[in-house]
């Protein structure tokens, strides 16, 4: 790698390590696990930096960030992580950091590749396609994931607010 | 919870200060310079290996035929000088395939689950061949590729994903990927959920509902974006004609829809013809037991599309012998029907004249064939040995008349599917072998079609 190829590598982490941070935080619901799946992803990043065309690079990133978290939870990475991230007993009376460990619980109550696929679809506001291609999947599976993410989501308030959803209905 | 409800929800959770320190550009760069300098070293040893593990299995070949070269015991209706080895155990699982691929299929499908995928796989692939679809027989190489359904257990639902072929015009190619599946709602509202993925997000499509007796249908056509290579992604996404329904059973949901890749102006498969299969469908029924492919089956086939074509006929299926030919074929001096890798039925039939004929299938799935495919399917129909016209059948079939004549004079129809690797071939000789049997190539070619 030239010196040049370098320099813009490491603009890249600099820019995109925040956001990357975030994304990989809301899929795995670790800070730990996440700090440690961007790093392994942009080390894999590097290694494929001359190979890569800058404008599909955020995509490639994403795609091996997300194959990096799934491979890191087939591992079981993350089984004791949901453990303790059980929704507290009274999320309607929580501070600020109390709110944010609720949202971070109730989608941790996911399985991965739902989150991901949510996350990518809601958070990145990727297309079915382009979620598709970083989840290496077909396009039914994310949407099938989609739904049944949303459906476990609409579950899980419906039994906290059983009132607040039956009057959606 | 709705997407902006899931949308406040991860604003929540990423919420805060992020410590981006934690990620460190240097660090990464260092690691990633170790990380390459492995690899290189990694492929020059796995290039070496490679050399060793080719100079090992062009070795290794003669000890293979040493041990499983042994002839076939002669017998049946195969004539009996014929040089014959034993039967591939792998060939009638190959055969039976619906997808017509060669590609391992993964373990880990149950038997009920096999059985269940079997079933809806003979519904669905006679159902598409009635649209004049056949499976291109590609192979997956970015996920494992089943043969046809298969048991998703991550996501708890049967899942279809192939690439069918729509022949008959020379001039055309074209085919649609086609995609589908069922699982069980649990409860449920997946009309509302579906509706929202494939219509909300897709402007091209035109939705409509229909109620009937088995369900309420979602019917989708138009277009929508999809990719351009749905396996490997490359060339990212396009706009593509679409035909698909959602039959929403009581407690299964089941669906089926094909993108459509057509070059020509052949009329693509109708939303009514899409909802008969998504109907079709044997939901909810128990899936029969199944027998393992057998030698007979083929034999089978070959009977009953012989009866089909040929009024009259009366096709001895108890004659059938089924055999792989041996290397030593192309050289005892009679007919050169094939290769090592060619298997082959005979049966002996009467005719309505009287006259017995014997009949023979020949199959063999070839490797990926590099250049013009009329010469791959001239050399495989062993037309060197022969008098052969070829001709295309469209971009991805070649057709090849063969006319073997000398002391056992036969003709073969074969035909060579690009697509799926398959050499597919009938025949016919007398069966004393004096002269050339009165069926013609029409015929003959009736006979390969109703086979596959």
């Amino acid at each position: 790698m030239t010196p040049e190829s370098e320099r813009e590598f490491r603009e890249y982490v600099e820019a995109s390590r925040a956001t990357l941070l975030r994304m990989a935080f809301l899929t795995c619901g670790d800070w730990h696990h996440a700090e440690d799946a961007v790093q392994n992803s942009l080390v894999k990043l590097f290694g494929a930096w001359n190979r890569t065309r800058r404008e599909t690079v955020d995509a490639y990133t994403r795609r091996i960030l997300a194959n990096v978290l799934v491979d890191q939870t087939r591992r079981g990475w993350f089984r004791r992580e949901r453990s303790y991230a059980d929704l507290p007993d009274r999320p309607g009376e929580t501070s600020r950091g109390d709110d944010r460990a609720e949202a971070a619980a109730v989608l941790a109550r996911l399985p991965l590749r739902q989150r991901a696929t949510l996350v990518l679809r809601f958070w990145e506001d990727q297309s079915v396609e382009e979620t598709a291609r970083i989840l290496r999947c077909s396009t039914g599976t994310v949407k099938s994931n989609t739904a049944r993410g949303l459906k476990k989501l609409r579950e899980h308030y419906a039994t906290l607010n059983p009132a607040e959803q039956g009057s959606k209905r | 919870m709705n997407e902006d409800e899931v949308r406040r929800l991860f604003d929540r959770a990423a919420s805060g200060p992020v410590d981006v320190d934690r990620v460190d550009p240097e660090a990464i760069v260092r690691a990633g310079k170790r990380g390459v300098g492995r690899r290189q070293i990694g492929i020059a040893v796995a290039g070496a290996t490679a050399a060793v593990l080719a100079l090992g299995a062009a070795v290794g070949i003669p000890m293979t035929l040493d041990e499983d070269g042994e002839p076939a015991a002669p017998g049946g209706a195969a004539p009996q000088n014929l040089p014959t080895a034993p039967v591939d155990d792998d060939f009638l699982s190959q055969w039976a395939r619906s997808d017509h691929g060669d590609c391992p299929v993964p373990d880990g499908q149950t038997d009920e689950q096999e059985r269940t995928a079997a079933a809806y796989n003979r519904t669905l692939f006679e159902a598409l061949a009635e649209l004049g679809a056949e499976p291109m027989g590609s192979c997956l190489v970015s996920r494992p590729d089943y043969d046809g359904l298969y048991y998703d257990s991550f996501q708890e639902a049967y899942h279809l994903e192939e690439s069918v072929a729509f022949g008959g015009d020379a001039s055309a190619s074209d085919w649609a990927l086609v995609r589908g599946g069922f699982w069980e709602t649990g409860g449920v509202n997946y009309e509302s959920l579906m509706e929202l993925e494939e219509c909300d997000y897709n402007q091209g499509a035109d939705c409509s509902w229909e109620d009937t007796d088995e369900g309420r249908l979602l019917l989708i056509e138009g277009t929508r974006s999809d990719f351009i290579n749905p396996d490997t992604e490359e060339g990212g996404s396009a706009e593509y004609p679409v035909v698909s329904a959602f039959l929403f059973r009581d407690d299964v949901v089941v669906t089926l829809g094909l993108s459509l890749r057509f070059e020509s102006d052949r009329r693509a498969p109708s939303i009514d013809q899409v909802i008969d299969i998504v109907k079709s469908l044997p939901v909810g029924e128990d899936a029969p037991e199944t027998d393992a492919p057998a030698e007979g089956d083929i034999a089978d086939a070959l009977a009953a599309a012989a009866e089909q074509a040929i009024p009259g006929i009366a096709v001895e299926t108890d004659t059938a012998e089924f055999v792989r030919l041996d290397p030593e074929v192309a050289e005892y001096g009679g007919p050169v029907y094939g290769a090592e890798a060619t298997h082959m039925v005979f049966v002996l039939a009467e005719l309505g004249s009287g006259e017995t004929v014997r009949l023979f299938l020949q199959a063999e799935q070839v490797a990926d064939v590099d250049g013009d495919p009329a010469e791959a399917a001239a050399l495989f129909a062993q037309c060197s040995d022969a008098e052969c016209e070829t001709a295309a059948d469209g971009p991805r079939d070649v057709s090849v008349h063969r006319t073997i004549e000398g002391e056992h004079p036969s003709l073969t129809a074969l035909e060579y599917r690009v697509g799926d690797g398959w050499m597919i071939g009938v025949g016919v000789e007398t069966a004393d072998g004096s002269e050339t049997p009165p069926v013609d190539f029409a015929t003959l070619d009736a006979l390969v079609d109703g086979i596959r």
